[in-house]
């Protein structure tokens, strides 16, 4: 029992003489619960083990095990406390559930109990539905709404559809809630736009109150009261449950072959015979590691070959999966169909610096196996599995940065539904293949996605933010260690200071300004005259604490003038994000005076020992090659502008407890410099922030009616996909993490038909040019349908029993003899299936941007083969908001494996842009394949060919010996994997003699075959 | 027949072409020059177009399509009668007011049949004798990648060809030189950046690729490495090419794919731009005067102006299609303040345009149209008066005009009703605009089709589509 309470009954006594009449339950009491308790303290929900529906729960109380209520006893009540208290994070109903309590209704509460507290059972219910209400329904209702005709799927003879409600998500009725609902608000709005019956007039006044009646007494409806809604089922059918299909009994001994077989004798169609030696390893090579074979090792196989096929082709695929390259090849598949990027797109456009971890981990996953469910789960739930990197999933897509949204609220909640979209639209294509943006405005047209499912889908990754975070590394890794070590001389080093000391320490991107432990609920931040700027304040209770307490609620910022903050509020200053940066400029105003001053009052009382004060956090932690338009590169910095720092003691005054320009000894600048050389070193050598995402608090996700952020309708819970049994039984308190990896459970439990049907078709598309679904990222009704469905189920249950290895799935693929037939046409099949998506042949196709480029750098012998690490850069420093021009795309720093070729969003790399190289704007499951006179040109005349032709020419002088015939063959092997024909030999032999070595080099660069896969 | 057997016979045959001589141009298969033989259908009226699509939605009601009761209309509830039941994005549907604002700017009476032209384009006021406005143009489409992809390729779905190549694929090349369909991208500065535009706007759907339109580059180097290496002349080239060909063909018969065709094409079109693109785009014999009509702009690579004339200067090098997307007329906020500013960017030159084509005597033989995916909103986005406001997307009407190429003079097609909201007469589906295209380039749309998946596909698409025959000349 607290002081206030004491002070409220004192100040009650003469209150309660004054009114004699008693409080009656379901008057005064009743409608109080509705309102503001039962939704987390009722039949629903029982919070904290508490119901407010029932009597005994309240005189029993709830988990805290004291009696919520003790008739003639409000002061002992607990209820009384809690609506009473304090604290906001006890006080009851807490903020954002319910409004809060009245005065008035504090007051009945306190005097219900006090005079006993009586209870009253729900009275009779006066309205009737039958004959009073269903009438009205029946001739006002129906036509629109009812059993012939169901507009925004919402039906007035069902109550279970009411309750449900239409297409928004809001229901109809709330029963016993008069104030809630679209239906009572529709049927008493005089808008003809909102108001419902849209036809004929208004309803009348009777009819109203009938309806509201109706409502306000539960709603009761004899013999719907426990009507459940149908569940939601669909014919769509990659909804259907997958089933392992038998494998025909063809002969065949691959079970792939076994399912093709069949439909190309259903056809009449005759399969080609293997190809040879020298086209498999080629194909095999490219398609499982993106590299050609090197002429050693093709030699060796066909050497194998001529033995044994079986004997040889087994040992090439061991090599060829075991190859570290194969997680690069697969991680570029992956990249592009979540359109990672290194730059954030829209007009700015910035580098995301340290965002390539992610694509090491890609590949890495790739590389060892790791399971496809567990893949899945550590992108969307890394932080929790110690895979912090993972998470860089959710944040492949681009985003506009906070910083360039403005601060007009309703842009900010734009923005963040924007980046939200981009995060669905990540998960929605590529793992389920689902196209999820369209359920933002409203219900699917095609498939069973609802608008709730989105915005269900919304609340499970609205801890995610486009930001970056300190990923937790292994205590044994480098970084960790380094961090130990510096942080531990640090400790040593800020022990030497005397006593009461101050001091400020430069951190590269802030200063760390650390004085006596003080006490406090106010600091001032005093600053030089003149124009400066401040990111952000941060403050803490010791010299290395990590908890900002300047976050905690209820913390106000003020400034020394209004008029100096530039574009944005002062609260900014402690947002906690990278991306508002140069939050509050102070600018020298016209008179030429200038005091500037920050102040932070704190809810509370705390104990203060360091602030940290930012200019531009972002520039050091999220930006690579930007440039100021002087030329300098942007760098972090640090504010310079901080005079003293003053606290509020206990008798209002202010003390000053950091002044940065007392007099110091000489030990102790020397001491702060030391200080600040550990500090440079840990920013260099300790752990680094990463773009992978930033955990953030959830806040309560809505339906969003017809996709606008400032137009909430009903709460949703995080959920996945109703349709396919995405309830997880969340709601809107359960903590981030946790929703995260209830989505990443569902959609790799092997009863969820999509996630593995979808991966199966992904990677057959990858190995043979057309998935047996032609759209991998939509497998709606807008999609197309399998041309083989019994084999698509058959991989993907296939896939799940092999515990979801990609590598025994793509081995059971390019072990097929489909996989293997030769490219050869045949005008009789061609005419019959001219795409060969029955795989009579192999399909030949062009390469991909990565390959023909690394298969250029491979030949001419200057491909660097290091795996991971950040990658080339290829373009000019830029303004924030200029564009990114290249600046050389050709030269040894970019001799390694396209994969690392720095992925921007939206640009022009100049050479490959026009080979189809995804501009990752948008989710791409599958690459066009353009063919235009620009390639061409590229290819005869680009400084990369012409540079690489010339490598490739003084590397055969190098390597055959003096004979132009033996050079020639090696370059051929070099290039296209074979030895020359004799008359090629006699062709390229002239070119060679007018022209010199490296034209033919040029020439067998531009030839088609050097560019095909077949 | 195997490689070996056929390279035998081919290798024989690069002997001879090695020793240097050009191939016959009659032997090179160009970008489509041969087209399909039997089109045209009849005569046509034009021999190219030039299209300046406007990429976003320009407002019909602040340009166009204006009437002078609608002043006695501003801030007046649009009429449910006049909405009704109206599908509209996301962005506006949650408004529970409509108001009518009317066109923010004057317009002035032009041109001998005194149509109205708003006075943000004064220039384009000065040719209205010369043009003819649709103000009955109407999609279904609400949101621009459907539009946008509707209007150029006759569906809202991805994966048919556009317009372009249908025409190149039809009509093939007037130009040995340069590709038959050009495509100039530009950004505009009401809002920036505008839409995405991607590459399918332009590209060959289910033709073969090598009837897609070639985008070239909007910087000061439109297409890159048109030099060749250091120490290669042109002859040099050219044996090389031929040697590549050759080599290149038997692989072709290899693989029995017609994409390898395409790409030993591209090769010989690379060849040829190498020495056209340079002369198209030297502006160096481009009189004082032409920048004057132009405006200064147009020295500016990759602006909408320079990209008029590099259209125009394609035009009388026989491209036959040449398009231009300008970003930008998006103006869902601050119309106020952009939409000038979008204007400023194409009047000028859209205007110069004209007029240079038929000072040149090229008008009559080019169709110019002058217009985007869809109109905006007669109502407020937003507060009414607020200068954050704008309008959204509208389908049910919008403006475009459209010049020579067989197209009247001064003429005006189509009425909206007094809000500027929906058609009273003379509607003009996109599908019908582009058969009224297709006609004037002497082609019957639905005789002009293409076996894909089993179906004649065609521009027009399965629905009825209609030769606007009241705006020819």
């Amino acid at each position: 029992m607290n002081r206030f309470l004491f002070a409220f009954f004192a100040s009650l006594a003469p209150f309660a003489v004054a009114q004699p009449e008693p409080v009656q339950f379901n008057r005064d009491i009743r409608p109080i619960f509705e309102q503001s308790c039962v939704e987390c303290h009722g039949p629903e929900k029982q919070k904290s083990d508490f119901r407010v529906d029932d009597y005994q729960a309240l005189l029993k109380g709830g988990e805290s095990e004291f009696p919520a209520v003790i008739p003639g006893n409000p002061v002992e009540s607990l209820m009384i406390e809690l609506i009473h208290s304090e604290y906001e994070d006890e006080r009851m109903p807490p903020e954002g559930k319910a409004e809060p309590l009245t005065e008035d209704q504090m007051n009945l509460l306190v005097r219900w109990i006090g005079e006993g507290a009586v209870w009253e059972d729900p009275p009779e219910p006066t309205v009737d539905f039958f004959t009073q209400v269903q009438p009205i329904f029946e001739s006002r209702c129906y036509p629109c709404h009812g059993p012939e005709k169901q507009e925004v799927n919402l039906r007035t003879d069902m109550r279970v559809s009411l309750l449900r409600g239409g297409d928004t998500g809001s229901p109809a009725i709330v029963p016993g809630k008069v104030g809630d609902g679209e239906l009572l608000k529709r049927i008493h709005s005089d808008d003809p736009e909102f108001r419902m019956p849209r036809e004929g007039p208004p309803l009348s006044e009777e009819e109203r109150v009938l309806i509201q009646t109706w409502v306000a007494e539960g709603a009761i409806w004899p013999g719907q009261m426990d009507a459940v809604e149908e569940e939601v089922t669909t014919d769509l059918w990659s909804m259907q449950p997958i089933v392992k299909p038998e494998v025909p009994d063809n002969g065949a001994e691959n079970p792939i072959d076994a399912f093709l077989n069949v439909a190309l004798g259903e056809h009449g169609l005759e399969a080609n015979a293997a190809a040879d030696p020298e086209t498999l390893i080629r194909r095999a090579s490219i398609v499982l590691t993106g590299l050609p074979a090197t002429p050693e090792r093709i030699e060796a196989f066909v050497a194998d070959w001529d033995r044994s096929p079986e004997t040889a082709y087994d040992a090439l695929l061991d090599d060829l999966f075991q190859s570290p390259h194969f997680g690069e090849r697969w991680a570029q598949h992956w990249l592009d169909v979540i359109r990672w990027a290194e730059t954030t797109g829209y007009e700015s456009n910035e580098f995301r610096k340290n965002a390539w971890p992610y694509r090491d981990y890609v590949v890495e996953a790739f590389n060892a196996d790791k399971p496809y469910d567990q893949f899945i789960r550590e992108q969307l739930a890394g932080d929790q599995f110690g895979q912090d990197v993972a998470t860089g999933f959710l944040v492949a897509g681009p985003h506009a940065p906070g910083s360039t949204v403005g601060q007009n609220p309703d842009d900010q909640a734009q923005a963040r539904f924007d980046r939200l979209d981009e995060t669905i639209q990540t998960v929605g294509s590529p793992l389920m293949g689902m196209t999820m943006g369209c359920a933002r405005c409203h219900n699917h047209k095609f498939d069973p996605v609802s608008i709730k499912d989105y915005y269900s889908m919304a609340a499970v990754f609205n801890d995610i933010e486009y930001d970056h975070r300190v990923p937790k590394w292994d205590d044994d890794d480098p970084r960790m260690v380094a961090d130990r070590e510096i942080k531990q001389a640090l400790e040593t080093e800020r022990a030497g200071f005397e006593a009461n000391e101050d001091w400020t320490e430069n951190w590269t991107d802030h200063i760390k300004v650390q004085f006596p432990r003080s006490t406090t609920r106010s600091m001032r931040f005093h600053f030089k005259p003149g124009n400066f700027t401040l990111d952000e304040i941060q403050l803490y209770d010791t010299a290395d604490s990590e908890e900002n307490l300047a976050l905690s609620k209820g913390v106000v910022v003020t400034t020394s003038k209004i008029e100096e903050t530039v574009s944005r509020p002062p609260e900014f200053l402690v947002d906690n994000r990278l991306d508002n940066f140069f939050v509050w400029k102070h600018q020298t105003g016209d008179s030429g005076e200038s005091t500037p001053w920050v102040q932070i009052d704190l809810p509370k009382d705390f104990t203060l020992a360091r602030a940290d004060l930012s200019v531009n956090r972002l520039a050091h932690y999220g930006w690579q090659y930007m440039i100021l338009k002087s030329g300098a590169e942007v760098k972090g910095a640090v504010p310079k502008s901080l005079l003293r720092i003053e606290v509020l003691d206990e008798d209002g005054n202010w003390q000053t407890v950091s002044n940065v320009e007392r007099e110091r000894t000489q030990d102790y600048s020397e001491r702060v410099k030391r200080i600040n050389a550990l500090a440079d070193r840990h920013v260099e050598e300790g752990p680094a922030p990463i773009f992978a995402g930033k955990l953030i608090e959830p806040t309560t996700m809505h339906v969003m009616h017809r996709g606008s952020p400032i137009s909430p309708r009903a709460e949703v819970a995080p959920m996945g996909l109703e349709v396919l049994e995405g309830d997880f039984g969340m709601d809107s308190d359960t903590p981030g993490p946790e929703r995260r990896i209830a989505f990443a459970d569902w959609l790799t439990r092997p009863e969820n038909p999509l996630t593995a049907r979808v991966m199966a078709n992904r990677l057959w598309y990858h190995v043979f040019g057309t998935g047996i679904v032609t759209t991998p990222g939509d497998f709606g009704f807008a999609g197309g349908t399998p041309s083989h469905p019994e084999l698509l189920d058959w991989l993907a249950a296939d896939f799940v029993d092999g515990d979801w290895s990609v590598k025994a799935l793509l081995r059971a693929m390019v072990s097929s003899d489909a996989f293997k037939r030769s490219s050869a046409p045949s005008d009789e099949w061609l005419a019959i299936d001219a795409d060969a998506k029955l795989l009579w042949r192999f399909p030949p196709r062009w390469l991909e941007a990565e390959v023909l480029r690394d298969s250029i750098l491979m030949a001419s012998g200057s491909l660097d083969l290091r795996l991971g690490g950040l990658g080339y850069h290829i373009y000019t420093p830029k303004l924030r908001y200029d564009q990114w021009r290249v600046t050389n795309n050709y030269g040894p720093h970019t001799w390694r494996r396209m994969l690392y070729q720095q992925r921007m969003r939206r640009v022009d790399d100049q050479m490959f842009t026009a080979f189809d190289f995804p501009s990752c704007a948008q989710v791409q499951s599958k690459r066009p394949r353009s063919t235009t006179p620009l390639q061409a040109l590229n290819l005869m005349n680009g400084n990369l060919v012409v540079e690489q032709a010339q490598i490739l020419a003084q590397r055969v002088e190098r390597e055959a010996g003096s004979g132009l015939d033996d050079q020639l063959r090696l370059m051929f092997a070099l290039t296209l994997g074979r030895a020359p024909e004799t008359d090629e030999l006699d062709v390229t032999r002239g070119l060679a003699q007018s022209n010199g070595l490296s034209s033919v080099a040029r020439a067998l660069y531009n030839l088609n075959e050097f560019f095909y896969l077949n | 027949m195997t490689r070996r057997t056929l390279f035998g016979n081919l290798a024989r045959g690069l002997g001879g072409l090695a020793l240097g001589s050009l191939l016959p141009s009659s032997l090179l298969r160009g970008n489509g020059d041969a087209g399909l033989g039997r089109l045209p259908h009849f005569a046509p009226k034009a021999k190219r177009i030039i299209y300046l699509f406007q990429s976003g939605g320009p407002s019909h009601i602040d340009l166009f399509d204006f009437k002078p009761e609608m002043r006695a209309l501003h801030g007046v509830e649009l009429p449910d009668s006049v909405r009704g039941g109206q599908r509209v994005t996301g962005m506006t549907a949650r408004q529970d007011s409509y108001p009518f604002v009317a066109p923010f700017w004057e317009f002035k009476r032009c041109g001998q049949q005194g149509t109205w032209i708003s006075d943000l384009l004064p220039y384009t006021q000065k040719v209205a004798d010369e043009i003819t406005i649709l103000r009955g143009m109407n999609t279904e489409a609400i949101n621009h990648d459907p539009a946008v992809t509707y209007i150029n390729t006759g569906s809202q779905q991805m994966g048919h060809a556009s317009l372009g190549s249908w025409l190149s694929y039809g009509l093939g090349s007037a130009n040995q030189d340069l590709p038959a369909y050009m495509v100039l991208l530009s950004q505009g500065s009401g809002k920036n950046p505008g839409q995405p535009l991607f590459s399918r706007l332009w590209g060959n759907g289910y033709l073969p690729s090598n009837y897609q339109g070639v985008k070239l580059g909007s910087g000061a180097d439109p297409v890159y490495f048109l030099q060749n290496p250091p120490g290669l002349d042109r002859a040099q080239r050219r044996q090389a090419l031929d040697r590549l060909e050759a080599l290149n063909r038997v692989h072709a018969d290899e693989v029995g794919d017609p994409e390898i065709h395409a790409r030993i094409d591209a090769y010989e079109m690379a060849y040829r731009m190498q020495t056209s693109v340079p002369e198209l785009m030297d502006l160096k014999d481009e009189p004082a005067s032409t920048f004057e009509l132009y405006g200064e702009e147009s020295r500016r690579p990759g602006s909408f102006a320079a990209n008029c004339l590099l259209a125009r200067r394609m035009a009388e090098k026989g491209v036959r299609f040449v398009q231009l997307f300008h970003r930008g007329w998006d103006q869902h906020k601050k119309l106020s303040a952009q939409l000038p500013k979008q204007c400023k960017d194409i009047d000028q030159a859209s205007a110069a345009l004209v007029m240079d084509l038929k000072r040149r005597g090229l008008l009559d033989e080019t169709l110019v149209i002058w217009g985007g995916e869809f109109g905006r909103t007669a109502y407020s986005q937003g507060k009414l008066g607020d200068p954050v406001a704008g309008r959204d997307h509208h389908g049910r009407c919008f403006s475009i005009w459209m010049a020579g190429g067989g197209i009247k003079r001064g003429f005006d097609w189509g009425r909206t009703d007094e809000w500027g909201y929906n058609i009273l007469e003379g509607g003009v589906h996109i599908r019908d605009l582009n058969a009224t295209l297709l006609h004037c380039m002497g082609i019957d749309h639905e005789r002009f089709t293409f076996k894909f998946r089993g179906l004649n596909q065609r521009l027009t698409g399965v629905e009825e589509a209609r030769v606007v025959k009241e705006i020819l000349a």
